[in-house]
Parts: structure tokens; sequence; C-alpha cells
């Protein structure tokens, strides 16, 4: 290919032709341009790349997608920054002039614009082999055949031998209805978004515009426009509006999405075909079969799997068994020594604090109704452990579950009032960059290490 | 020239014509990528349980740490996001400290996994998994690493069954919902959610990735692809941005009832901070997490923002909390030359001064 910049001949469609002139030469000497036909005189950036990418050889999955992903979107937006960019060299300009060109390259002067590239791009994301909105193209003309004879047909009461099937399409008609309704609310938000990225964009060209901190090639124009668009899309994002459109939106589809499933499952039902809710019937009755043996056999297993180690701080300070309780699960085989262990190695948890702050309302709530059904959970409600005290007879009544079963480390029972862990490094108090500590413990461990080494050597030279 | 632009035609037209170069580089380098491989280390299937299994990964020289140490990742994610290549694998750095590492994989979901709930992901994939490794090991208790997603179920599981678990690690995991920098939170709040699994069955893959690329549209569809412009004559990088790109868009899809569970108790309901979430018809609390926890969480985490990590220090149980920022994002957290030097060694470290 050849290096040398010919001279810039004036306007971007001669750049265009001209960088076509380079691509036919590059071409040529990977030997790919016999085989393809050159697009017409003078092609822009996209023909370009649209071109370019024709020449990539398929067959790898991860090349293809991640060429197309570049050719269907990225580049479009790009070539058209390059022609903005292209029309202010060589003459003076401000940040208005730049963005009214953008708005004009997009397709977006009118403040009401007919088509908005910023919809396209996240119909485009959806497009997917589960995107709704090819699909939904598909079915476009079926849909408005049902809402040919307009609202009124919508509402009127259903009777005689097909009232089901007619009540049943007037649902989904009101459901593409709808859908379209949501989708027409989620684009004027995408419209909203577009409009403050251009007025965010000709701020931050603003802020370029003193010598010293002006952009330097289009591909930095380009940067600054994602940066703008970014920042007024996170904005509308973040809002209530977009709560409720989104959340308007995906229900709207998935309603139209079940009505048009019910169709074919009407269709499917009429020929003899297997539907999706008999499909599911049988998942459902498998998954619950299975569970069901699972739970069986894990109660034959239990007694004789091992028992996890009950730590001390799980255990009450002082829960007396009530005489109501639930019989507990038989104690598992747990050697005592490791129980003892476990018992003195595992410090006691501040559970009883932290569950009294991450819910208030539903601790109180929790302890109240407790208190009313014994005695026993009364004063657990009062102690700490309230939870847990909850948990207790849960566990009990499914033994299979291999689960913390107090009864098997009376120990830890009259262990003393919950205390705090000490934590062998110093507690945070702030923010830690993983940065620092890791130098921090690399010295202390080198610092320890020292020593080591030292008193190794003395005694190597002793020797 | 008055004006933001700065950039003569002939500037313009160099601008075009390395563009052009790079091109045609690609012509070059393209085809020369091959198969793209993931997953630099080796490793050993040692459980498995349905469509989920338990792997052991194999480092150059043996594990010195006596307590294995589980990588529970989120089911939107795949086993190799911990172990992309060699450079950039969190796997291989733990392995290299000498800690012994297994990963969960959960597999893809089918059609026939739709009824799946949270209580088989916790109760029975990961404590079968856990299971296994405390008989393996001989140990009363393992260290549990999880990650987003992963982290959630591995705070509930610690509640769950605080004696299986001696040391426990969230990366990058949500702990508060609802902080107000929480996009995808606030967009599944109006979701009517049994609606939607009841329409989809299983939620596909392509559908969350689309969510995820929508919390920065621009820049990840947009940008990141004029990006690739760059590394067209780079075989090498080439291969990084492929690797990548798998990471991102190899997805399984996921079981419906598991993320009608996941959505309304964590998304909606906020259930770590306000209370209710139920697996199995157990009440999970995370005051019963009382073993030590070592919280990692990534400062330009466009996931799951920082604030929502950080909210495990008031909630759990243990008073031994460590929470540690990473420089990066949620991303950047597994795969960059940052995570590389800092996060293998941060937990190696952390869990080191709690090996007994």
């Amino acid at each position: 290919m050849a290096t040398n910049v010919p001279p810039w001949p004036g306007d971007f469609e001669s750049v265009a032709q001209q960088y076509w002139s380079l691509w036919g030469d590059a071409l040529r000497q990977v030997g790919a341009a016999p085989a393809m036909p050159m697009p017409g005189a003078a092609p822009g950036w996209q023909q370009t790349v649209d071109w370019w990418a024709q020449l990539v050889p398929g067959g790898q999955a991860q090349v293809d997608e991640a060429v197309g992903r570049f050719q269907r979107q990225a580049s479009q937006w790009f070539g058209q920054m390059q022609q903005v960019a292209a029309q202010f060299t060589g003459r003076d300009h401000d940040a208005t002039d730049i963005g009214r060109a953008w708005r004009s390259a997009l397709g977006m002067a009118d403040p009401m614009p007919a088509h908005n590239p910023f919809a396209d791009i996240f119909r485009s994301m959806q497009g997917g082999a589960h995107g709704l909105d090819g699909w939904i193209q598909q079915l476009r003309p079926w849909l408005e055949n049902l809402q040919r004879d307009g609202d009124r047909w919508l509402h009127v009461p259903t009777f005689g031998l097909t009232r089901e099937h007619q009540e049943r399409w007037q649902h989904l008609a009101q459901a593409f209805q709808d859908y379209q309704q949501r989708v027409a609310e989620y684009d004027q938000l995408m419209l909203q978004v577009a409009q403050d990225a251009f007025v965010r964009f000709e701020r931050k060209l603003e802020a370029h515009a003193e010598p010293g901190r002006q952009l330097q090639n289009a591909r930095a124009l380009f940067d600054l426009w994602i940066d703008a668009a970014e920042e007024a899309y996170a904005q509308v994002a973040l809002s209530e509006d977009f709560r409720h459109a989104f959340g308007g939106l995906a229900n709207a589809q998935a309603r139209l999405r079940l009505g048009v499933q019910r169709e074919v499952e009407q269709v499917c039902t009429l020929f003899g075909m297997p539907t999706r809710t008999e499909v599911d019937s049988a998942h459902r009755k498998i998954v619950e079969l299975e569970r069901a043996l699972r739970r069986a056999t894990r109660a034959q297993a239990a007694p004789v799997r091992r028992a996890p180690v009950q730590r001390a701080a799980a255990a009450p300070a002082e829960a007396p068994v009530p005489a109501e309780a639930p019989p507990p699960p038989a104690p598992r085989p747990a050697e005592p020594k490791t129980v003892k262990k476990a018992v003195k190695k595992r410090p006691p948890s501040r559970k009883p604090a932290s569950a009294a702050k991450a819910a208030p309302k539903q601790r109180a709530a929790a302890r109240k109704k407790t208190a009313k059904k014994s005695a026993r959970r009364a004063v657990a409600a009062a102690a700490p452990l309230a939870t847990r005290q909850e948990r207790m007879p849960a566990a009990a009544s499914k033994p299979a579950r291999a689960r913390t079963t107090p009864q098997t480390v009376p120990k830890a029972r009259v262990a003393k009032a919950p205390k705090k862990t000490a934590a062998p490094a110093s507690k945070p108090a702030a923010v830690v960059s993983m940065k620092d500590w890791v130098a921090r413990n690399a010295a202390r461990a080198a610092t320890a290490q020292a020593p080591k080494a030292a008193r190794k050597t003395k005694r190597g030279k002793g020797k | 020239m008055n004006g933001p632009l700065n950039f003569t035609a002939e500037a313009l037209a160099q601008e075009a014509t390395t563009l052009v170069q790079k091109l045609s580089a690609g012509l070059h380098t393209l085809p020369e990528v091959g198969d793209v491989h993931y997953g630099a280390t080796q490793k050993q299937e040692v459980w498995r349980d349905g469509k989920v299994v338990l792997y052991r990964f194999i480092g150059e020289k043996a594990p010195t740490a006596k307590v294995p140490l589980l990588i529970v990742y989120a089911l939107v994610n795949r086993p190799y996001m911990v172990d992309l290549q060699h450079d950039r694998s969190l796997v291989k750095g733990l392995l290299a400290q000498g800690e012994d590492v297994y990963v969960i994989d959960w597999g893809y979901p089918d059609r026939s996994d739709r009824f799946l709930e949270l209580d088989d992901y916790i109760n029975r994939f990961l404590d079968g998994a856990v299971d296994h490794l405390r008989d393996s090991s001989g140990r009363e208790a393992v260290n549990v690493l999880g990650i987003c997603q992963g982290g959630a179920f591995s705070l509930c599981y610690a509640a769950l069954h605080p004696g299986k678990v001696k040391n426990l690690i969230t990366m990058v995991t949500p702990v508060d919902f609802h902080t107000p920098d929480n996009m995808l939170s606030l967009w599944t709040r109006e979701l009517d959610v049994d609606l939607f699994v009841d329409a989809l069955g299983n939620v596909p893959a392509d559908m969350m990735n689309a969510c995820y690329l929508m919390l920065k549209p621009f820049r990840l569809n947009l940008q990141k692809y004029v990006g690739l412009m760059d590394i067209l004559d780079d075989k090498r990088a080439i291969e990084d941005f492929l690797r990548m790109e798998k990471w991102i868009f190899d997805s399984p899809d996921l079981a419906g009832e598991a993320f009608r569970q996941f959505i309304k108790q964590f998304y909606q309901r906020n259930g770590f901070i306000k209370g209710g979430i139920e697996i199995g018809g157990e009440p999970v609390d995370l005051g019963f997490v009382d073993m030590p926890v070592l919280n990692i969480y990534a400062e330009q985490d466009h996931l799951v923002p920082p604030a929502a990590s950080r909210a495990l220090k008031g909630v759990v149980g243990t008073a031994d909390y460590t929470e540690l920022s990473f420089k990066g994002g949620h991303i950047g957290i597994y795969v960059s030359s940052r995570a590389q030097r800092e996060v293998p060694s941060a937990i190696h470290h952390w869990l080191g001064q709690r090996a007994r």
C-alpha cells in the first residue's frame, strides 16, 4: 500500500475517491480486487467498509460477528462524523456550526425528525434471535388485519359459538395496540436523549475551542460525541420516566408474545401437535419428581453424612429448648473433637446487631408474630437470635437437608454472649485500595521473612 | 484557525488513509486468526450433577493451601471468565500463589431446566459441590469466592450453611440493589417478571446481553467497534479482542423460575437489605454470615455500583470484614493487567492471614 499522503483535493467525496484508489492498490496486493466488482464512482466511507467486509474471509463465527457489528453500526456513525469534520477544515467555525452539521448528518435538524437513529441503535441490539422487532414486523400485517375495524371492534361484547376465539383475538389486537403505544413512548424518550446529546456535544465542543485544547482529528470529534451521548443517555436512563417506559415496553412485549403464543397453540392443538404449555407441564412434573426423589435420597443418606461444624456464633446465648418444640433431628455422628475445635476456633458472630439493623420493621413484626406463638419464641424475640430460632423448626422439619443442627453442639449452646471476632488484619474504616493493601502486605511479608533469612544465613555461616 | 477543531485537510486525509491501511491490514490478519482458545488452565472434572460440573484447576505446581477455594460466578457467564487466557487469568494467579482452585460450571440450561429455582442452584448444586469438596479435602468448611451474581448466591449459601464456609470472598457483588446509580435495578422495578417469564420460559441470553449493552449503548455498540480498526494490523490484539467478545456474548439462557425469583427478591424487593429473601422456603439473613469476609468491589463498575457492593459491611454478621477497592470496572477486575497483579495476591494474602 502507498504510504505517501496525496494532497488534499478539496472536498470529502474526493478524499473518498482518493482513498478508494489507495484501497484498490491494497486489494491488488492481496489479490482480491479482480474477484470483487468495484462500487460506483466516488464511494464514501461506508461503501468502502461494506466492500471491505465482503472481502474479509468468512467462516469464523467470532470474526464474522465482530466485523458485522463494526460494519452495521459503528462504521456508519464514524463515517458520518468524518464527513462533518471535513466541512470545517481550513475555515473558522464554532461549536454551534459543528453541532448543526452533525444534526443534519444524522437527519435530525428538525426538532421532530421523521427518523431517529438513536432509537435504531436500541432496535438493532434487540435484533437477535429473540428480539421482538423483526418478529413483530413479520406479524404486523396479520395483527393490523385484526385491528382493521378500529378500536370499536376491540371492545364489543363477544358471543356465540366463537365467543372465546373472538375474545382472544380482541385481547391480542389490544396487546398489539398497547405495544405500539409503548414503543412510541420509548422512542420519544430516545428523541429526548438525542436532543440533549446535541446540546451536550456543543457544550463540550465549546470547552475545546481554546488554543491548546482543540481536537486534532475526526476520531477525537467522534469520541467527544460518544461522551456527550452517553451522558445524555445516562441521565434519562436513570430517570423515573425511563423506568416507567422501559417497564411498560417490556410488559407490553411480553403480553403480545403470550397472545401470539396462544394463537400458535390453538393451531397446534387443531392439528394434534404438542404445545409449549404441554411440554412445560411435563418438564414441571419431571422437576418436581426429581426434587421428591432427591429429598428421599438425602433423607436416607443424611445419618451417615458428615454434618457441618456448628459455630459457637450460631447458638443462642441461653436458648432454652421449648417443650412444644418439634423433636430435633437425630444428632449427627460428628466427632466431638472436631466440634470442640470448631467451637473454639469460630468466633461468635455479631448477627444480632446486624439482623436488627438490616430490616428493623420486618424483624420487629416477625418478633411480634413469633411472641404470640410460644413463650420460647417470645424469649427469642427479645434475644438477638430470633431469626435463627425461627429457622430451627424449619430445619427440623426438613431433616433431609444437611443443615446446622444446634442440638449437635451442646457446648455451643452454653457459650457466652456473642462477641465480635478480632480480625487478623486491621479493619478498614474507609476506602482501602487493593493496590495499597497488597503492597502493604507484601512489605509486611518481606519484613517477616527478613529476620528468618538473616537467622538462616547466620546459622549457615556458623556452620 | 478558530474553533474547536484544529486539523487541516491534509491531516484528515492522512487519518483516512491510515484507516484504509488498517482495513487493508485486516484482510491479512483476520484470516490468520485461527480458532481463538479460551480457558488457559488445565482443569479436571471432579463432580457433576446434571448439567452442573465442578472442575478443579491444575496448576504448574501442587497447591500449598489446604483448604479448597471454590469460585462461584454468575449464571450469565461461563467458567472461562476467570481464566480467559494466560496473561488474563485470575485462576492462574491464584494457582501460582498456591491456592487449590475449583470452579462450578452452571452449564447451559435448556427448556427442560426452566423450572430450576434458586433453591436448586444454592441448596442443590452449590451445596453439592461444597459437600464434595468437604469430603474430598477432609475439611469441615471450604473457602468460597463468589463473583457478581455468584457472590449473591455465595452470601445466601453462607447464611444458610455457615458451617460449611470457612472464608467468604465476594467480588463485584451486589448487596444493596436499590442504590440510585444502579441502572439495571431501576429498569426492573416496573417489570412484570411473572408475565415476562411466562412469556419467555427461559430468559434468552441475547436479551440479557442486550440489556447489559444498553447500560452504555454508545460506547459498547459504536465506539468499541470503531476502536477495532486500530488493532486490525495486530493479530494478537485481535485475538484478545475476540476473546473478550466471546467472554461478553457467550452467555447461557437463564432458567425461568430462578430468574423470576432473583429479580423479585433481589432486584425488586432488595431482600439483602430489607429482608424477605427465602431460598427453598428458608429465610436468608446475612447476619448468619459469621465467617471472615473479604469484599472486593470495582471503583468504575457500571453493572454493580460500588455502593451496591459496599453495603455488605452493614448487613453481614461477621466482625472480620475486609473491604478492598479495585481501580477498574466490572470486567477489568478479571482481565486487566492491573487485576492480574493485584487480585490474586490480595485474595491469597487475605486467606493466608486466616489460614489455621
